[in-house]
């Protein structure tokens, strides 16, 4: 059974090889970080027998590949290579089979090579005599098997929810903020870490039951085979309680159905609060009741719902919020950030921010469908998303200038800030649309990650994509931002910002009127590019 | 050609080097009811595409009531409604949100969309799922509000791929009545279906599409040929005559 499902997982391996250059490019890539994790991870754990601090390495080290277990099967699940025990229901496996055969398709991947070689550069860099050697390899096959059990005990025993669309949207977040974590502890760290530091950090990892095995490891290399007998026997108790877990996860897989919607009876509502203004104006609501009630009003109406029920939207939204944070947190950890610079992070939000109005077309996907069978006015369509993109980025510059001057004392130069960050949205939403329409890259709704894409390197061309539209940006932004760096004083500046605005509008219209030209005689092609079918 | 709703002349659509549409012609009669039947991959989904302006074909003319398809195909689709087997719509919408931003976006009255919406979601029985995203919609559920979305806007013809696959009989029925009241209307319908029974049943003409090409086409009469129904004739047209089973002894010999 073992070999049978190892050859169905060396099958589902191969099978996603054979694609178009730029999975193939995708894969090579992915296939020599793994290669570099595999060797770096024997090399480190070997190399650690030349520190005093030996010991912590590896237990920091192990930390992390416990981690990426906890995570990586979470942010893959569902992809075509991992095995879903609900795909296998409908065969007369028994429980054991499953379990033994889901376990050896598991430690056949890059994962398990990355964890094995880092393991048995532990065993090296920890041994001594031939006895400690037996031990070391028999607790690093432990870990191994403990980090496979984890990860497949916990994408079973959450698989329903992963499946559930409610699952999936949380996922979606879960794994972009488990992303954005390094970052942000970055502003908690001191910028220097020391031995005692990583001294501190093992002495905390070393007490968490799934890294026991490591421990043990650490005890015989420190010459306590009392503590490490112990730390054996509490790994096989940690192995077997993963088992059992597991056991119990797939029993349930094996023997209920799932919910396949995940709401009530009589639905949820959709993020809308009750009230009869809402139901007799499903669109727009209280909230949107500003807008006009045409083909353009209500696609910015439906964008504005879309910002946050759309997770990829969502993802948008925050990240936008918190990229410029991250890329200045040296500067805001080191002593602030002076006046004028609060111009340049706005104008920085605004590039950043655009990053989602280069593939206006393509996050709708085969949705657009709906556009093109109603005939629709593509201007409407254009402006209504731009419209939406737009008070959005607004709300995003306010929070960010308002934030970096409450951080520099910098109050004067927010209005101006925000005003010049507002005047590039202009040409930017307006290059945004060009690409949009000559480059419609299709985001299928089902993706799993923010970094998820429709197809094998379709995440590569929209990346591409989007720098090449903030390149075009940039060079757009030169004179608005040699206008703010020039002109002295923020009331100086807030007069050339009031200029600068309508420029931006001007800027807008005729970049989307371009765009208009560009897609008018080409619907049908744009249409059929976004109807290409996710793989 | 007054009385001719949708007039094909010739279409043809080629992809990667393979015939998907071979040289499709079809004349729908204005106020019928016309049925386009086809194995699975026969060109059916593809040919309402290019009739109906999202896909470009590589050859051939549609006209539709009187107008050319190509090259204003957005001109013709303000009078028509589509239903696609494939269609996705915006997911994280409500079914009553949906129908305000499609009438909106085909320049309706907002006053008159919300009524109809209310009238078509009471209809197809969706009124008690109106605070449900269309993204948790069944898929039956998913169809009956593309559908909605189609017939919004009161289109004179309608091209209807598969709009029965996975409805339940009590919303067929829905589905059927709004469909005989468009026709009594005046209005055109062109539907798909792989269901035989469906298409003899309702439909006063039909053409039998296979490998791209319309083997058969007219009245239900004239496709039966000399057969006595027309999945006779549909499996005599496309050529699969009745497989031999003798080799699948086997089948149903488990004894585990």
């Amino acid at each position: 059974m073992a070999r049978l499902f190892i050859r169905l997982r060396l099958r589902l391996l191969r099978h996603s090889i054979t694609g178009s250059g730029p999975q193939v490019l995708g894969l090579v890539v992915l296939a020599i970080f793994a290669g570099f994790a595999t060797v770096g991870g024997f090399i480190a754990m070997a190399a650690s027998r030349a520190s005093d601090d030996g010991p912590a390495i590896v237990m920091v080290i192990a930390a992390s590949l416990v981690l990426g277990w906890l995570t990586f099967p979470l942010v893959g699940f569902g992809s075509g290579t991992s095995l879903d025990p609900r795909s296998l229901v409908s065969l007369p496996l028994t429980r054991r089979q499953l379990m033994v055969g889901l376990t050896a398709a598991a430690l056949v991947g890059p994962g398990a090579a990355i964890t094995a070689a880092t393991m048995a550069g532990a065993v090296v860099g920890l041994a001594g005599g031939p006895g400690s050697t037996v031990a070391l390899v028999a607790a690093a096959v432990l870990q191994v098997l403990v980090c496979v059990t984890l990860a497949r005990a916990l994408t079973t025993f959450l698989g329903g929810a992963l499946r559930s669309r409610r699952g999936r949207d949380l996922r979606f977040l879960a794994v972009f903020l488990v992303v954005l974590l390094p970052q942000l502890v970055r502003f908690a760290l001191p910028g220097r870490l020391d031995g005692d530091d990583v001294r501190s950090f093992a002495d905390v990892a070393g007490v968490v039951p799934l890294l026991w095995p490591t421990r043990a490891m650490t005890a015989i290399g420190e010459d306590k085979p009392g503590a490490a007998l112990i730390m054996l026997i509490g790994s096989v108790v940690v192995l077997v309680a993963l088992l059992l877990w597991w056991q119990m996860s797939l029993d349930r897989v094996l023997t209920t159905a799932e919910s396949g919607g995940a709401t009530s009876p009589r639905g949820r509502r959709a993020g809308t609060p009750e009230g009869d203004d809402e139901d007799e104006d499903p669109l727009f609501g209280r909230l949107l009741g500003w807008l006009p009630r045409s083909a353009f009003g209500a696609v910015a109406a439906r964008e504005l719902r879309l910002t946050w029920r759309d997770p990829r939207r969502r993802i948008n939204l925050i990240s936008s919020i918190l990229l410029p944070f991250i890329l200045v947190g040296g500067f805001l950890t080191n002593g602030g950030i002076d006046h004028d610079g609060t111009v340049y992070l706005c104008v920085a939000v605004v590039a950043l921010a655009g990053g989602k109005a280069f593939n206006q077309l393509g996050i709708d996907g085969r949705a657009w469908s709906v556009h093109e069978a109603a005939g629709s006015d593509l201007r409407s369509d254009l402006d209504g998303k731009a419209l939406a993109v737009g008070l959005v980025q607004v709300l995003e510059i306010v929070i960010v200038a308002v934030v970096l001057a409450a951080l520099s004392h910098g109050w004067g130069e927010v209005l101006p800030a925000s005003l010049f960050a507002i005047a590039l949205s202009g040409p930017q939403l307006g290059i945004g649309n060009w690409c949009s329409v000559a480059a419609p890259i299709p985001v299928p709704p089902t993706i799993t990650n923010a970094w998820g894409s429709g197809s094998p390197g379709a995440g590569c061309l929209s990346g591409l994509l989007v720098l090449a539209g903030m390149a075009a940006m940039g060079v757009m932004a030169v004179p608005f931002v040699i206008a703010a760096v020039l002109v002295p004083g923020p009331v100086s500046r807030i007069g050339v910002a009031v200029i600068a605005v309508p420029c931006g509008l001007a800027l807008y219209r005729l970049l989307t009127n371009r765009a208009m030209a560009y897609a008018a005689p080409r619907r049908p092609e744009i249409l059929a590019k976004l109807m290409v079918r996710s793989t | 050609m007054a009385d001719i709703a949708v007039q094909a002349t010739g279409l043809v659509k080629q992809y990667d080097g393979r015939w998907a549409v071979a040289g499709v012609d079809l004349r729908v009669p204005k106020g019928s009811l016309y049925g386009l039947v086809g194995p699975n991959g026969a060109g059916k989904t593809t040919s309402i595409r290019m009739m109906t302006g999202l896909l470009r074909p590589d050859g051939g003319q549609v006209l539709i009531g009187g107008l050319a398809v190509w090259p204003d195909p957005v001109a013709v689709k303000r009078r028509i409604g589509i239903l696609l087997e494939d269609d996705e719509l915006f997911g994280r919408l409500t079914a009553p949100e949906l129908l305000e931003f499609v009438g909106l976006l085909r320049g309706m009255p907002v006053d008159t969309v919300r009524q109809r919406a209310q009238e078509l979601l009471d209809v197809l029985g969706l009124a008690n799922d109106a605070a449900t995203l269309v993204v948790d919609f069944s898929h039956g559920m998913h169809k009956k509000v593309a559908l909605a979305a189609a017939l919004l806007h009161g289109p004179s013809v309608l091209f209807l791929d598969e709009p029965f696959e996975a409805v339940d009989p009590v919303s067929a029925r829905a589905i059927r009545s709004l469909l005989d009241q468009h026709r009594r209307a005046g209005g055109t319908i062109l539907m798909s279906s792989h269901v035989m029974e469906l298409v003899e049943a309702m439909c006063d003409e039909a053409a039998v599409i296979h490998q791209g090409r319309v083997v058969a086409s007219g009245t239900l009469d004239q496709v039966r040929g000399g057969d006595a129904t027309l999945e006779d004739a549909f499996v005599r047209l496309v050529g699969a005559g009745p497989s031999s089973t003798e080799d699948f002894e086997w089948l149903g010999s488990s004894s585990d």
